[in-house]
């Protein structure tokens, strides 16, 4: 067997363990599947130090090599190893480290998501814009959904309401049901086209 | 067989025998398969990235190998092999940017295969796929940081993304550059293509 073959006969094996294990109560199975998920927490972590290593390769360069705006890649390192120092001294759920996580990280995370509503502003303006019979029927759809999960809609009238509801129960679900049925559907097919060998781009040494 | 499941069983198996047989026949002219607009579009914007001197970008999803979304992930690892194999093709330059540590040893090897399958093995870099964070917000920060930079030409994200993707989509406003968007997302339930 060669190296190529090596490569697909393991994922072969790997999955249909696990298949076999979902769908079936036998207990080695079980057991293998079990430690196949533990080793992919391990293979996680061995992948993140290689990620490290390559971002700190990155940012390191473009500090050797006076790159635009290379200070960035300064702050970058200063901050990470402050962090990590703190994280390896006081552990992950000591104070310091919790206090730099509440104080910086989450609001920092929480300003760049409420920024959203800003973006949604702006891509709602560009699809409601009417050009067509396709925006006409989202921008009508829109505003009815808008007037009838609001208290001034309700104001207006219940019937928006009760339209929000139709819309939301009955053509929303259906066709996200649909669009989720075919992507579950495409999931197996890729699957089955991965354990052929048909898509083979991410198996190491394989070439189309 | 655990109880519950034998209509899932079913199912897998008769998709998967569905699949099979498509498979082989799919070599006969008699199936026609819709081609993806968006997926024609990127031999396109590749070229004008050429032309321009830019940068191609890349982003095979957000989400990992090992959850429930892994099958849209791999559904990225392979458009970004195709789209690495054209790349390599023009001349043009790729930067692919990861935000799970998972996905970016399998990115690496399907890009160096891409390169590696045309006989263009020297001009691939391992820089050229870069991760740069785990945080979902940071991570669509850093990516619109590097569109707006400006040297980027087209902006290409398949697989499977969340609220970032409106961020990374709404910077190209300002960047110029091209955006294709083939994503499919479970919650909401939505499969959208987006091109500008």
């Amino acid at each position: 067997m060669n190296r190529n073959n090596l490569f697909l006969g393991i994922t072969v094996i790997i999955t249909l363990t696990t298949l076999v294990a979902g769908f079936f109560d036998l207990s080695i199975f079980n057991t293998i599947s079990a430690n196949l998920v533990n080793w992919s927490v391990v293979i996680g972590l061995v992948a993140l130090a290689t990620a490290i290593i390559s971002l700190m390769r990155m940012h390191v360069k473009r500090i050797m090599t006076r790159r635009r705006e290379w200070f960035y890649s300064l702050y970058f390192i200063v901050v990470f190893t402050a962090v990590c120092s703190i994280g390896l001294i006081y552990s992950s759920r000591g104070q310091p480290f919790m206090y730099v996580v509440n104080n910086i990280l989450v609001p920092l995370s929480t300003t760049i998501y409420s920024l959203l509503g800003l973006w949604m502003a702006t891509a709602a303006y560009r699809a409601f814009r009417v050009r067509s019979i396709d925006s006409t029927i989202l921008l009508v759809t829109g505003i009815i959904v808008l007037l009838g999960s609001t208290s001034f809609g309700a104001a207006i009238s219940p019937v928006f309401a009760r339209i929000t509801i139709f819309i939301r129960l009955i053509p929303t679900t259906a066709a996200s049901r649909g669009i989720l049925i075919s992507g579950g559907l495409g999931a197996i097919a890729l699957g089955i086209r991965i354990l052929l060998g048909v898509e083979r781009g991410h198996i190491p040494g394989q070439s189309k | 067989m655990k109880p519950g499941l034998a209509v899932d069983l079913f199912v897998l198996v008769a998709v998967s025998f569905i699949t099979i047989y498509f498979i082989a026949k799919s070599h006969d002219k008699k199936y026609y398969l819709r081609n993806i607009a968006g997926l024609e579009a990127i031999e396109e914007a590749v070229g004008r990235a050429t032309e321009m001197d830019k940068i191609v970008h890349f982003i095979p999803g957000i989400t990992g190998l090992n959850n429930s979304r892994s099958a849209v992930t791999f559904s990225g690892l392979e458009v970004l092999n195709y789209v690495s194999r054209t790349v390599a093709n023009y001349g043009a330059k790729l930067l692919v940017t990861i935000r799970n540590v998972m996905v970016l040893p399998v990115a690496q090897e399907v890009v160096r295969n891409a390169y590696s399958s045309i006989g263009k093995i020297n001009s691939f870099d391992y820089n050229s796929v870069q991760f740069l964070t785990d945080n979902q917000f940071a991570y669509a920060t850093a990516v619109r940081s590097i569109l707006q930079e400006g040297q980027v030409a087209a902006n290409i994200m398949v697989g499977s993304f969340f609220a970032e993707s409106l961020m990374i989509t709404e910077s190209r406003t300002s960047c110029r550059g091209d955006s294709d968007r083939w994503n499919y997302q479970r919650n909401p339930a939505s499969f959208f293509y987006y091109y500008l």
